[in-house]
């Protein structure tokens, strides 16, 4: 068994193309993606708060108020900038959004009309982001104006006392009235045993992503080795050697998981060192969830060099299958940035219950309970798999 | 289409082993080593695949130290039988002995008396010659400490000892067939099967790789199977023969035997376009008044010849040759189209396939 691992190992050693394609590619995937990538996730969750520019044209206490309710909000990054500032900085995609607050702004509230902004909007920006902003930005005015009509109404109030001790009560109030308008005492809860919300680094989901997606390239790199084998006789040779079939199946296959294996650790480690990617705090648990994954890629191959008949098919087949895999399991687009029921598709493609897996310990911090299930559901899937392959597998053609 | 009665000889006449064949000592042990108890016995080796019987009952006997020619033309079901002899295969029908071990009750015994050099150059091309035959070392389950020995031997056998750190992939082909052997040496297996070793190699390749052979047979007394398509070859290396197509046995025996039917001579007669012309009745016609005479008797065509050639077989070369002058004096043609042949394997192979050996399936 181990002179079967030595020989399969040092055959793929020697064969560039597939070190290439198994350990080199995923690496360049990683750190050229992860490059392009990094501003779009920098836009989601810890990663930064959206930017925001406010344009004060009116001048007035009324703008000068929204400017402040807009920046306590805490949710946005809000500075004010001149109008040809604002509109190059959402012209480079360095802001999704700017807020106008045009000359009069004051006065019109003043008169009891409605409040008047203009938004000026990146035209690349996502539906999702910017309307929401809007809606909540004008909750925002229509309270500073709300708050500021009261005020003029208590100072006319004021003005009409002759008192002094009421008019210091109005004066109270009015200072008084921009907390009470603005402050929501909110708190934010998850539902009972849901995990926290966290988004995955660039890299957290560049690395786990084309790790899981690499490791099925074990799929074509094996069925092509073993439609190697079977054309060049070797199989015949071994068949006729005093050791039972399974054997020499299983001296076949059990090569591969370790390749696998050493895919995850080649690239995490990678992450790890080039790009500081953080594992989480237990990263042993991507331990048994790494083995089941490689099973269900070796079972995979096993399958494919069962039903294909040439080495062409073999290449052919495996990539497109390997890639659409891929994408369904949301290793190339994460799956934040995809439609519910992509994800749902997700969760029953085996890439994509790894994917969840590792970001599960990399990301959320998850230890070994977390990643059981998902490891035990890719262990099922590569037992079907297995099962399926094997009836048909021939050693010779 | 088989003539004549070749096709019953099948299993018969195993001939006694040739007086030098010690059991080695270190030779994987058999467990029945009487000299006479044939080292391989197969009996009605049938073979479907779909609905195309491909090895039709086959049965074959090898005597210790025997070098058997295993012949055929082009998809004639010899691979196909040697898979099923060394258990790569599972025979649809028949039983295979290998020295009295039975290869389907008991595979692994039987397997370690069985090497095979496959048709195929079976070797991992990236890895060097010494990296591949550790391979198949331990793939036979050769002890460790054993190892290293064998490989410096059967490389030596094969003559590659000063190359063995070489990729594969880096060898002409004859050296590569030579490492293809070489691997199926490493347990020294009392019966080893070679199919077609020969295939692509040089003169000089080929040469090396028949005095291996003969060194195997005499220092060991291994028995060998061996199947190519070059006759000459085989007729110089074999003690016995048996010939197949259509995954029937057509005929068995040694170079004697089999020729014995043939006659004396063979006359190949192809008239010129012009003497054709001059025949009443063609190339039929003579074929007919040839015919007649006791002692010819003509042989079916064969795909490579031309189509106005007539084979004949004379039980007496000196008759039959005054037969063709008399009849071509009658009919005025010249002596110049005939050619006279001694009977070889290649012709017997005429005869009974109406194929040369080397033409394609
Ligand atoms: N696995 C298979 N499935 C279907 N047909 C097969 C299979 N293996 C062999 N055959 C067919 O069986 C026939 C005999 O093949 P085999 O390889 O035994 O011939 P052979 O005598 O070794 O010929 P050659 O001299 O070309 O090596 C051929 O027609 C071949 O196409
Ligand atoms: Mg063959």
């Amino acid at each position: 068994m181990f002179t079967m691992l030595q020989k399969e190992l040092r055959v793929l050693l020697a064969d560039r193309g597939a070190m290439i394609t198994l350990f080199l590619s995923p690496i360049m995937f990683i750190t050229v993606m992860s490059l392009a990538l990094g501003s779009s996730f920098s836009h989601l969750g810890a990663a930064g708060k959206i930017s925001v520019s406010v344009v004060d044209l009116d001048g007035g206490a009324a703008a000068r108020s929204l400017l402040g309710a807009l920046s306590s909000t805490g949710e946005l990054q809000v500075a004010g900038r001149t109008e040809a500032q604002a509109e190059a900085r959402v012209k480079a995609g360095t802001d999704a959004f700017a807020v106008v607050v045009p000359a009069g702004f004051e006065q019109r509230i003043e008169q009891g009309a409605a409040p008047s902004v203009r938004y000026v909007v990146d035209p690349s920006a996502a539906r999702q982001v910017v309307d929401p902003l809007e809606a909540a930005i004008n909750a925002v005015v229509l309270s500073v104006s709300a708050e500021t009509r009261t005020g003029f109404a208590l100072d006319r109030l004021a003005a009409g006392q002759s008192d002094p001790a009421v008019r210091a009560a109005v004066a109270a109030e009015i200072a008084g009235l921009s907390r009470a308008a603005r402050t929501v005492d909110a708190t934010t809860a998850l539902p009972p045993g849901s995990k926290a919300v966290r988004y995955p680094t660039v890299y957290q989901q560049n690395v786990p992503g084309y790790a899981v997606m690499y490791v099925f390239f074990v799929v074509t790199v094996m069925a092509g080795s073993i439609l190697a084998e079977r054309r060049e006789g070797t199989f015949r040779r071994l068949l006729s050697a005093p050791m039972p079939r399974w054997q020499l199946l299983l001296g076949k296959v059990a090569p591969y998981l370790v390749v696998a294996l050493a895919q995850v650790a080649v690239l995490l480690a990678f992450g790890r060192l080039v790009f500081g990617m953080k594992l989480g705090a237990h990263p042993l648990a991507l331990l048994p969830l790494s083995a089941a994954l490689a099973c269900c890629a070796a079972a995979l191959g096993l399958l494919l060099a069962s039903f294909a008949r040439t080495e062409a098919q073999v290449n052919g087949l495996g990539t497109v299958v390997v890639l659409v895999l891929a994408a369904l399991g949301g290793c190339m687009v994460p799956g934040v940035f995809m439609p519910q029921f992509m994800r749902d598709i997700a969760d029953f493609v085996p890439q994509g219950i790894a994917l969840n897996g590792y970001q599960d310990v990399l990301v959320r911090g998850g230890g070994l309970g977390t990643v059981l299930p998902g490891t035990g559901v890719l262990l099922g899937i590569a037992t079907v798999l297995f099962l399926l392959a094997v009836p048909r597998f021939r050693f010779v053609r | 289409m088989a003539p004549v009665e070749a096709s019953a000889a099948a299993t018969a006449a195993a001939p006694a082993a040739p007086e030098k064949a010690p059991a080695a000592a270190d030779q994987a042990e058999a467990p029945d080593g009487g000299l006479d108890a044939p080292v391989l016995l197969a009996e009605g080796l049938t073979k479907r695949f779909g609905d195309r019987t491909v090895v039709d009952g086959i049965s074959l006997r090898v005597g210790v130290g025997e070098i058997v020619g295993f012949l055929g033309p082009n998809g004639a079901g010899k691979s196909t039988s040697i898979a099923m002899l060394t258990g790569a295969l599972r025979p649809d029908a028949g039983t295979v002995r290998v020295a009295g071990v039975d290869l389907a009750a008991e595979p692994r015994r039987a397997k370690r008396l069985i090497g095979v050099v496959p048709q195929e150059i079976a070797l991992y091309p990236s890895l060097t010659a010494r990296q591949n035959l550790r391979f198949f070392a331990g793939a036979y389950r050769l002890p460790a400490g054993l190892r290293r020995e064998r490989i410096a031997w059967a490389l030596d056998v094969v003559d590659l000892a000063d190359r063995a750190d070489d990729r594969v992939s880096a060898y002409s082909g004859g050296m590569q067939r030579r490492v293809n052997i070489a691997a199926a040496l490493l347990h020294r297996p009392r019966l080893l099967f070679m199919d077609e070793p020969t295939v692509g190699v040089d003169a000089q390749s080929r040469n090396q790789i028949f005095e291996a052979v003969l060194r195997l047979r005499d220092e060991l007394g291994m028995a060998v199977v061996y199947t190519s398509h070059y006759m000459p070859e085989v007729e110089r290396l074999c003690d016995r023969f048996v010939v197949v197509d259509g995954g029937r046995v057509l005929a068995a025996g040694t170079h004697r035997e089999l020729l014995r039917p043939l006659g004396e001579g063979l006359l190949e007669w192809a008239p010129t376009g012009a003497e054709l012309a001059r025949l009443p009745d063609g190339l039929e016609g003579l074929a007919a008044r040839l015919a007649r005479h006791g002692d010819l008797q003509v042989l079916p065509p064969s795909a490579g010849d031309g189509p106005a050639t007539l084979r004949l077989r004379a039980g007496r070369m000196s008759d039959a040759l005054h037969e063709v002058a008399q009849i071509a004096a009658d009919h005025g043609i010249g002596l110049g189209g005939i050619r006279l042949g001694r009977p070889d394997l290649e012709s017997l192979f005429l005869t009974l396939t109406g194929r040369h050996v080397r033409d394609g399936a």
